[in-house]
């Protein structure tokens, strides 16, 4: 391989440039740092579904027909958001800690905590659409932000209520 | 030509989606199989401020699914909720991207419909400007998946097949 050769127009070019480098550097930056944060709170919510899913496999089979099959999607999430994370430069997120004690829950408060949970969940991934500057990332958040979107029709459903309410589903806070 | 109250209105009219393509909205003749439209922005009702001219191009594409899936839906019964649903995401795109022509075709199933949209939304979501529109896209995004997982369910199918809902299954 041979190296470049520096003619007087790629010097002028390089030169003319460099404040253009200088300025979009610490832009380019703030923009991984700001993706970072909402990616962080992303995958803090989803980790915090996944216990929940986890918790609720076992019991009431009503239940955890559904968690179990919701875990297992949950698991993929947080491995990709983990993953951007990583790739952002970024700590990790550890495991939620402050989980409620779901076995002393009917069936169906069980089914309205994780409905709460991925209605919360689909708010911060709505809101993050909006925030999130890169590409990639935008378009994970938005493949997962629909599978929340379908969890909520199942556990809607197995709740008796109305699996499509809104027209434009922004979750809930 | 069809303006955007008549296009609205012309949901509301039954039997033309179910009889395929070759229907244009509005119409019990035989059309060509794409119906062109323009919609004024002077019989909008602003709810979303127009967006600029590469965000506005970007959304046309997702005006015409819409369009087809208010047709669609139109001339099936039990899907009353799901066309309701995407007149609102119309009305709301032909607001952000007014004065723009458009065509559609009535002939796509219905959960072949929700998966292209869904498509369609994936791939401009991040050609978007203007975040206001990234988090209009967004929502549109869960409502069309909470359909298809309400379709599939209705087809025997599972709700939730998959982690990622890409709209390319």
């Amino acid at each position: 391989m041979t190296a470049p050769v520096l003619t007087r127009r790629r010097a002028l070019v390089a030169v003319a440039s460099a404040p253009l480098l200088l300025v979009a550097a610490p832009v380019l930056a703030a923009d991984i740092s700001a993706d970072a944060a909402v990616v962080t709170e992303l995958l803090r919510a989803e980790l915090l579904l996944q216990k929940s899913y986890e918790a609720c496999s076992s019991g009431p089979r009503r239940v955890s027909r559904i968690a179990r099959r919701f875990w297992a999607h949950e698991v993929q999430h947080t491995a990709a958001l983990a993953q951007a994370l990583e790739a952002l430069g970024a700590p990790g997120v550890p495991p939620p800690r402050d989980l409620p004690v779901l076995s002393r829950h009917s069936p169906r408060g069980r089914l309205r905590y994780l409905l709460a949970l991925e209605e919360t969940t689909l708010a911060t991934m709505h809101a993050a659409l909006g925030e999130l500057s890169d590409d990639k990332l935008l378009q994970t958040t938005a493949t997962i932000l629909g599978c929340q979107a379908q969890h909520l029709v199942v556990l809607r459903e197995a709740l008796g209520r109305q699996p499509l309410p809104a027209a434009l589903d922004a979750g809930r806070r | 030509m069809v303006n955007r109250r008549t296009l609205l209105a012309a949901a509301a009219a039954t039997g033309f989606a179910g009889c395929g393509a070759g229907k244009a909205p509005g119409s019990r003749t035989p059309a060509p199989p794409a119906a062109t439209a323009t919609p004024p922005a002077a019989t909008a009702t602003a709810t979303a401020t127009p967006a600029a001219g590469a965000d506005a191009e970007l959304l046309l594409p997702l005006i015409e699914l819409k369009a087809r899936a208010v047709a669609i839906y139109g001339g099936r019964p039990g899907l009353e909720r799901l066309r309701a649903h995407e007149r609102v995401h119309l009305a709301r795109l032909l607001d952000a991207a007014p004065g723009r022509p458009f065509h559609y075709r009535v002939n796509t199933p219905p959960i072949e419909l929700e998966l292209e949209q869904l498509a369609a939304q994936l791939a401009v979501l991040p050609r978007l400007a203007d975040p206001r529109l990234r988090t209009l896209i967004a929502g549109m995004y869960a409502t069309d998946s909470e359909h298809l997982a309400v379709l599939r369910r209705g087809a025997g199918r599972e709700a939730v097949p998959r982690a990622f809902v890409t709209g390319g299954t």
